[in-house]
């Protein structure tokens, strides 16, 4: 789902009507951008979140469009999955572990004696792991640290800016406090979703056209 | 028929009258009745009485509550609860950080003894206030959020949940207490305090908003609660609740390197500010027309890219980890909590020097583990970055480290807040460490003026 300040620059207010600035999705510059942006995120396959983010930062440069490239850019991300690398001991034990050495130096100090090496090492003893991956496992269940691990769904360059327009029409729906539809077929659908989530509605027939 | 006035959903509704009997300002004819938000119903009352409409909202008990807390309330605490008795029991009291607050809210329910709704900001905030009501008044008390949801007389909810909280039990108080009332403005956060009939309301906060946060376009919060009715500032409390405490600005200088590409960015971005006059057109929104500008102007968007590339750099300067380095020694039997900018720097001190860090990351467990090992003693040293700013307490600390100047005023007053508790007659030390011959300076300064103005 886009959030506020994605769809709110994509908007335009003419009276009391609101306009969806939406893509053309047969535009050469939007179909290039899409592309790239599906290659970049193939290529992070196995790479943290972080670096993603990095990544795309580099991507938008000094663009003035960066609103579309971050839209974009979130509707790839949204429908991926991102998971946490599996450790053998759980992050948070490793903290509380190191933690109580803390505040460490890289010299030994008068009340601290241990240097920040030893300490480490001396942990990773205890609890059985390679010193050097101490550092990496440190903060494992960050998400930044979580490595895209499945894509999701294969997009072509028109498909995701056609989902993107879709997703700001979502974003506009969403702020929406009242919405009038008029249902001519499949009202069951519409009345299932109504009692599911619980919405206030107003039932009206609509008056018959003449004839 | 017989006419009467009902509570749902958060609004008032007035049973048995048409539309044709037409009802004053606020009710409005809607869905065959008239109808209004619920906060109307404190100034409604005398209109209900004089057309004998039965006034079915008021479901609120009376309580027989004892005070089980022995400690005597400070003058202070004494005149603030006056001033909001004198107002009607209406109204905001501006009390800093760590001057008791909470206990303030206790006398006034001690005072009304009616059943009463404590909101807060943070499901931490509600932790503590379930804790205090309960020492207090020694009785079982509701907590009503996302984990769990138990109403009674008295009853602690948040910010967020008060929204469904009111929409169903809304007339069952008569007196709601907003804790960190300056959240009242946020669009979604204000709508609980529309909906509650409940006439008697108190505001409480370090730091009431300025004239242009205090109004969302929709309401404002002294309509909602009142008016400012007492205020206390944290230089007239100095040694008489909180603990005494000295600010020592500390100033580092960039290495050569950051020193060039500091003032390579510093260029592009002041170059643009001032061509554009941004500051003398647009006031204190001028970072919002940058930031609009920066969609259609090239130049604006290199602009706005040069500032984030030099606070980045500010809040990751080399110098200040050096100062920290040194600090943390300097002060190697005292507890230190350090307070960052950003959460990579927050992170990237807890790697070098391991110890303790709070973010808005960190799971409630973990956070728990964290304060409870800081109050135990265990961790020497916490690393946060915006987390602790409200109301959470941690006497322990009498050092606070606060690296980078850019935070705003209210940010950091409430930073001062957090070491300056009063527990022995012990000085407090905040340290903020600012790089030199950059932004850091003039808004530091900035700061330092804001809290020598008589207000």
């Amino acid at each position: 789902m886009l959030t506020a300040d994605l769809v709110k620059p994509r908007l335009r207010l003419r009276g009391s009507e609101i306009f969806i600035d939406m893509l053309n999705t047969g535009d050469n510059h939007w179909l290039q951008t899409a592309a790239d942006l599906i290659a970049l995120f193939q290529q992070h396959k196995g790479q943290s979140q972080a670096d993603w983010e990095r990544t795309l930062e580099i991507y938008e440069g000094e663009r003035l469009d960066y609103v579309v490239v971050r839209g974009l850019a979130k509707v790839l991300t949204d429908a991926a999955t991102f998971t946490s690398v599996a450790t053998s001991v759980h992050p948070a034990q490793i903290r509380e572990r190191l933690f109580s050495y803390g505040p460490v130096f890289t010299t030994p100090q008068l009340f601290q004696p241990k240097t920040r090496y030893e300490v480490i090492q001396h942990v990773a003893e205890e609890i059985g792991i390679p010193s050097q991956q101490v550092g990496a496992m440190l903060f494992a269940d960050r998400p930044a640290t979580y490595a895209l691990n499945d894509t999701g769904p294969e997009r072509t360059p028109e498909g995701l800016l056609a989902r993107y327009n879709l997703e700001l029409a979502r974003g506009v729906l969403y702020w929406a406090t009242q919405v009038q539809i008029e249902v001519h077929s499949g009202y069951k659908d519409l009345w299932k979703y109504l009692k599911l989530f619980k919405l206030m509605f107003w039932v009206l027939p609509i008056e018959p056209a003449d004839g | 028929m017989k006419t009467t006035a009902f509570f749902q959903g958060g609004t008032l509704v007035l049973q048995g009258i048409d539309e044709h009997e037409r009802q004053p300002a606020p009710f409005r004819f809607i869905k065959g009745k008239w109808r209004c938000e619920g906060y109307h119903y404190g100034s409604l009352v005398p209109y209900l009485r004089e057309r004998a409409i039965r006034d079915a909202v008021a479901r609120w008990q009376s309580l027989n509550l004892t005070l089980h807390e022995n400690r005597e309330p400070h003058d202070y605490q004494v005149e603030a609860l006056t001033s909001w008795e004198n107002a009607g029991r209406r109204g905001s009291i501006i009390l800093p950080t760590g001057a008791g607050k909470t206990f303030v809210a206790i006398q006034a329910i001690q005072h009304v003894k009616r059943s009463t709704v404590i909101v807060a900001p943070t499901i931490d905030l509600l932790h503590q206030w379930y804790a205090r009501l309960v020492n207090a008044f020694a009785i079982d008390v509701g907590v009503y959020y996302g984990g769990e949801k138990r109403v009674l007389p008295l009853t602690v909810t948040t910010y967020h949940s008060a929204g469904d909280l009111m929409a169903e039990y809304g007339s069952t108080f008569k007196l709601i207490i907003f804790d960190e009332v300056h959240h009242l403005p946020a669009p979604t956060w204000g709508e609980m305090a529309l909906m509650a009939p409940a006439p008697l309301r108190m505001g409480l906060t370090a730091t009431y908003p300025e004239e242009e946060e205090q109004s969302n376009g929709r309401w404002r919060i002294d309509e909602l609660i009142g008016p400012v009715i007492y205020t206390k500032r944290i230089e007239d409390l100095i040694g008489q609740q909180l603990a005494r405490y000295r600010t020592q600005r500390l100033r580092v200088d960039l290495s050569p390197e950051e020193r060039q590409s500091y003032d390579a960015d510093y260029a592009i971005y002041i170059d643009f500010v001032r061509s554009r006059q941004l500051q003398r057109h647009h006031g204190a929104r001028w970072i919002m027309e940058l930031m609009r500008l920066s969609a259609v102007d090239a130049q604006a968007r290199q602009a706005f890219l040069a500032r984030q590339r030099l606070l980045r750099l500010l809040a990751c300067a080399q110098g200040k980890f050096n100062a920290l380095d040194a600090l943390l020694c300097e002060y190697a039997t005292e507890q230190i909590l350090v307070f960052t900018e950003q959460n990579s720097m927050a992170y990237e001190i807890a790697y070098r020097h391991l110890v303790p860090v709070i973010t808005h990351e960190t799971g409630a467990a973990e956070r728990k583990h964290i304060l409870d090992g800081f109050q135990a003693g265990r961790y020497r040293v916490i690393v946060t970055s915006r987390v602790l700013n409200e109301g959470v307490d941690v006497p322990e600390a009498k050092v606070a480290i606060v690296l980078g100047g850019t935070s705003g005023a209210r940010e950091y007053i409430q930073r001062l807040g957090r070491i300056l508790r009063k527990v022995e007659n012990r000085e407090a030390v905040l340290f903020e460490v600012i790089a030199r011959k950059t932004l850091e300076e003039g808004r530091s300064q900035r700061r330092h003026r804001k809290r020598e103005d008589p207000c």
